[in-house]
């Protein structure tokens, strides 16, 4: 096939010279991320201390009290498991970020169906993920939103639920004290704020094929599961100049709230029906975590 | 030792990234998304390069650890936001031309471990049993995919739907 001969050349030709991280840059995110148990003791100790102080000084928190972070067992240091750069971070103990976050308080496998299973879980330090699943920077309107709390996560993690059907994305962070329910508002805040707007370019689109892109929020329900929920639709549709529909795209995603810790579940179909479900079923993973509900 | 270390990995992924983005661009389809793969491979092969960077061909470990973050790894708005948080929102990438997008386009509707055969055999140039150990089945396996995604491909190609993309 002619095209398929070709198409190492053509990419060599084509493909645009990216701005790459230099090599410093790529392993230092190496040796901050944390993968499973990667983070500094004094560092995440301070937080959930801090996170307690919070509680105790706002005493605005709009949800059952329930146990304190394990400060304890948090706080067991346990080997870094990245060889690096002997640094100030090597020689600190470091904590295994599942007391804040374990796995088992992700959706799991056999809550989205028979034969799937957690792939890619992968954790993160504080302030080591930029983003989060409402992040919309492309909306006129986001920037004026002040949207902070989901950077102040003590730990986050994400997965993917892969099997017979169609992938489920997940992730979850433990936040402190009070601070998950503004992550909760933000939501309201950007669905209603960012519920429709357009940027140019987009999924499918290039200088030769230019085109613009329509992305909806639309809120489907709300407080369905654990303390707090939400279920939303995000459409993405981009239409070339010419008129024809060069991409379309729906994720529906739930997102619950039990305590200081927030899950999302994301599926990358218009159905509803089953996030919402999936929605319930991750609150009762938070749930079960710790022993809350 | 360990600035050596340094050096090793940095050469490595100096030389590797620009073959490895192609590759990756044939899985994902999206320019930005598969830069944001192949560094977060090169980021994976840094954490474990005391054992990595011993192997006869740590290039494959970051292929194959490059092609399952992209296939399993939902697209859309997380990558897009992750990519905009690092380089910000406004810098225009230059695409590939309509014909590659086309056939790119193409390569994506097929089943991944078809795709992934092709990437390997075409973008990389592996040969059959190369690809065999790397996928971890038979070389009979491998040909019956290449030939299989040749098919699926050439159907895919000649559909309508393709045609007016490749027209836009």
């Amino acid at each position: 096939m002619a095209d398929l001969e070709e198409l190492a050349g053509r990419l060599d030709h084509e493909l645009p010279d990216v701005a790459w991280d230099e090599p410093e840059r790529i392993r230092l995110r190496g040796r901050t991320r944390a993968q499973r148990r990667t983070t500094v003791l004094a560092a995440v100790s301070l937080l959930v201390v801090a996170a307690g102080a919070g509680w105790l000084v706002t005493g605005t928190r709009s949800t059952p009290a329930r146990p304190a972070p394990a400060t304890t067992s948090a706080a067991t240091p346990v080997p870094a498991t990245t060889p690096a750069t002997p640094s100030p971070t090597d020689q600190t103990p470091v904590v295994d970020g599942s007391t804040l976050f374990p796995k088992s308080a992700l959706l799991q496998g056999p809550d989205v169906g028979a034969g799937y299973e957690l792939t890619n879980d992968v954790g993160y330090s504080p302030g080591a993920y930029p983003t989060w699943v409402f992040g919309s920077s492309d909306c006129p309107a986001y920037p004026q939103l002040g949207i902070t709390a989901h950077q102040e996560y003590l730990w986050f993690r994400h997965a993917n639920l892969e099997g017979g059907g169609p992938p489920v994305f997940t992730e979850g962070s433990r936040y402190p004290a009070g601070l998950a329910a503004d992550v909760m508002a933000d939501i309201d805040s950007v669905t209603k704020a960012c519920a429709s707007w357009e940027t140019p370019g987009g999924e499918a689109t290039s200088e030769q094929r230019p085109g613009t892109t329509t992305t909806t929020y639309t809120v489907l329900a709300k407080d369905f599961a654990g303390d707090q929920s939400r279920l939303v639709r995000q459409r993405v549709r981009t239409v070339g100049d010419d008129g024809a529909e060069l991409y379309a795209g729906v994720t529906t995603i739930a997102a619950v709230r039990v305590g200081d810790r927030v899950s999302f579940v994301m599926l990358e179909l218009d159905d509803p029906q089953r996030v919402r479900l999936l929605g319930e079923r991750a609150a009762d993973r938070l749930c079960t975590a710790d022993d809350s509900c | 030792m360990d600035g050596a270390r340094e050096v090793d990995f940095d050469e490595f992924y100096r030389a590797g990234r620009r073959r490895m983005l192609g590759y990756v661009y044939v899985l994902t389809g999206d320019i930005v998304e598969a830069q944001d793969v192949v560094q977060e491979a090169f980021v994976r092969a840094w954490q474990r390069w005391a054992t990595v960077g011993r192997y006869p061909d740590p290039e494959s470990w970051v292929r194959v650890v490059a092609a399952r973050i992209a296939i399993s790894r939902w697209r859309g708005r997380r990558s897009r936001a992750r990519a905009y948080a690092r380089h910000g929102a406004d810098r225009p990438v230059d695409g590939p031309t309509p014909d590659t997008v086309a056939l790119v386009d193409a390569l994506r509707q097929l089943p991944a471990n078809q795709r992934t055969a092709l990437a390997l055999h075409y973008v990389l140039g592996m040969p059959v049993a190369d690809i065999a150990r790397e996928t971890d089945v038979a070389v009979g396996t491998v040909k019956a995919r290449l030939s299989r995604g040749r098919a699926a491909l050439a159907q895919l190609m000649s559909d309508d739907n393709l045609a007016e993309v490749n027209r836009g």
